[in-house]
């Protein structure tokens, strides 16, 4: 690579194994050549598509076709959120206020960046999966009853740990829970698309929710708890994998905020009628002078 | 459960905060705020009534606002000002800019986090000093520090001084406010682990937290509470890289990244 400046000291450097940017010869703010994870850019843009560009900068290798059908297939289905869901609700508020519009998308991707269903969840739940939450390095996926080892690890571990975060723990496993009160249909339906496509740590999931389901209050795997099982089977971090998960939502948060966009306020939910606000704070009418 | 939980929702907006009669006025936790909070109270002591419901008096508001200058540094090295400075050389909007730079100073090396889980830390530390002794809180910091290999709330990256303690200690005291027991507890750690020769400090967010505690607050609300911390700091960033040319905030040029990946190769 050409060089046009003096050494830095390491320690005042980006340093990365991802991308390497080789500058042409006559300006080095300009790359004339870029490889990823060793790959030149334009080959693999002239040869692959975008999913396999993600599975590649996560994970430092293409995926097999196998792979990428699943990544292709999980990310389809969780393409849009639908206008219900608060990610989504979020870019729609911002849409119809004429937020700048780059604000539409990314309001939309920090609320579903949540512990609630969020990406915060699907991390949460791949960190139990995986056995990182909570870390135990007694216990081994090869031993017999390793699913209840795991729900048992995590309940004592919420019970101690759950206020040690900005955002807390969840209360039940993250991955499992209910859907509007009842099982998580979505979870059937994403299992069905998938078909034998799942691995091992899915098979870990079902054998948790079986586990659980048998329980006083029984509750079942969820859309987050069957995406997070998939992304571990592919290959994911927790970390990428919480990326990914907004990320493939991001289609239907961008147009459902930009098909707000052209609309008058009034044309769009405020819940105005008294009748919808209910105060229930206190009813002293206080006064700060009297402070 | 079932849905019926939601739908008891549905098109139902239940607040304990306040409300905006369309047409009228409006309260925050029962003050009014257009005929008394905006003559008799400022933003400081209506930001602490947002996050606690309760109003507090002026010395502490002014005591919390003292904290929010001590440590507003407009320098874009720091990394949330730097994000602020990255998004402004990108001409991004303003609200967003500064939104991305007060997002990111939730981390866990400086920050949000960093001051709720010293809030949580110093208040176990807390419990084995005045339950236990002295002794029990050595040995509680030891233990800590063997299992975590640090302490939220002591160290700090670059500099082993802190120069923010002073100065709210003096506000402080013209206020008529005195330190309490967190914070005797935050330096009393600070003495132990200084005679282990362990050379880490008692820093700003570890100190805020103390106060914080000592004044009452608990901490989910000393987390909120400091969401703004750094906010003076981040807008003269934002600014001054939005108003100089677009792209010349520390231009990175290619050979000043290190790449320590694979070597060129060919697809598969």
């Amino acid at each position: 690579m050409p060089t046009f400046f003096p050494p830095r000291p390491k320690r005042e450097s980006i340093r990365t194994e991802i991308c390497h940017e080789i500058s042409s010869a006559t300006n080095p703010f300009v790359a004339e050549k870029t490889l990823w994870h060793g790959y030149d850019s334009e080959k693999l843009s002239e040869n692959y598509g975008w999913t396999e560009m993600l599975f590649l900068m996560a994970q430092g290798e293409l995926p097999t076709p196998e792979q990428n059908h699943l990544l292709n297939k999980l990310m389809a289905f969780l393409a849009n959120p639908g206008p219900r869901d608060a990610a989504v609700r979020a870019a729609m508020n911002c849409g119809v206020g004429k937020t700048p519009l780059p604000t539409i998308l990314t309001t939309g991707l920090t609320v579903r960046g949540g512990m609630a269903e969020g990406a915060m969840h699907v991390e949460a739940a791949m960190r139990l999966l995986t056995g990182q939450l909570p870390e135990n390095k007694e216990r081994t996926n090869s031993q017999p009853n390793y699913a209840v080892q795991l729900i048992h690890d995590y309940r004592e571990f919420w019970s101690v740990h759950k206020d040690d975060e900005i955002v807390p723990w969840p209360e039940v496993l993250p991955g499992f829970g209910l859907y509007y009160g009842e099982r998580d249909e979505r979870t059937e339906k994403l299992l069905v698309i998938i078909g034998d496509e799942g691995g091992e740590v899915l098979s870990l999931a079902l054998e948790i929710e079986a586990a659980l389901s048998e329980g006083e209050s029984p509750v079942y795997l969820t859309l987050p708890g069957v995406v997070a099982a998939m992304l571990c089977d592919l290959g994911f971090s927790p970390e990428h994998g919480a990326g990914i998960y907004l990320i493939a939502g991001s289609a239907g948060i961008l147009a459902h905020g930009i098909e707000q966009l052209p609309r008058n306020w009034n044309e769009y939910p405020f819940w105005a009628d008294p009748s919808y606000y209910h105060y229930e704070g206190s009813s002293l009418s206080q006064k700060a002078h009297d402070l | 459960m079932s849905w019926h939980k939601f739908a008891d929702h549905r098109d139902r907006i239940v607040s304990k905060s306040g409300e905006w009669i369309i047409g009228g006025g409006s309260t925050l936790h029962s003050y009014n705020i257009q005929q008394d909070l905006v003559q008799n109270a400022s933003w400081m002591q209506c930001m602490l009534l947002s996050v606690t419901g309760k109003l507090y008096p002026t010395n502490i508001a002014t005591f919390v606002e003292a904290l929010f200058v001590v440590t507003g540094y407009p320098d874009p090295r720091l990394w949330c000002n730097r994000v602020g400075a990255l998004a402004g050389s990108s001409q991004c909007s303003a609200a967003a800019s500064i939104a991305t730079s007060i997002s990111s100073a939730e981390g866990m090396v400086y920050g949000g986090q960093a001051i709720y889980k010293s809030s949580i830390f110093l208040q176990k530390a807390h419990s084995q000093l005045f339950d236990n002794g002295g002794d029990a809180l050595s040995l509680f910091v030891d233990d800590y520090l063997s299992q975590k290999k640090t302490i939220f709330g002591f160290g700090r990256p670059l500099t082993n001084t802190e120069e923010r303690i002073h100065p709210i200690i003096e506000k402080a005291l013209s206020l008529g406010l005195n330190e309490g027991r967190y914070c005797l507890v935050a330096k009393n750690i600070e003495s132990y682990l200084q005679a282990r020769s362990k050379n880490i400090i008692l820093n700003f967010g570890g100190y805020i937290a103390a106060w914080l505690l000592d004044l009452g607050f608990k901490s989910v609300q000393i987390y909120h509470i400091q969401t703004l911390l750094f906010y003076n700091g981040m807008v003269p960033c934002y600014i001054e890289a939005f108003e100089n040319e677009p792209g010349t905030f520390l231009p990175i040029a290619c050979e000043d990244i290190l790449y320590e990946g694979v070597e060129e190769r060919e697809l598969p």
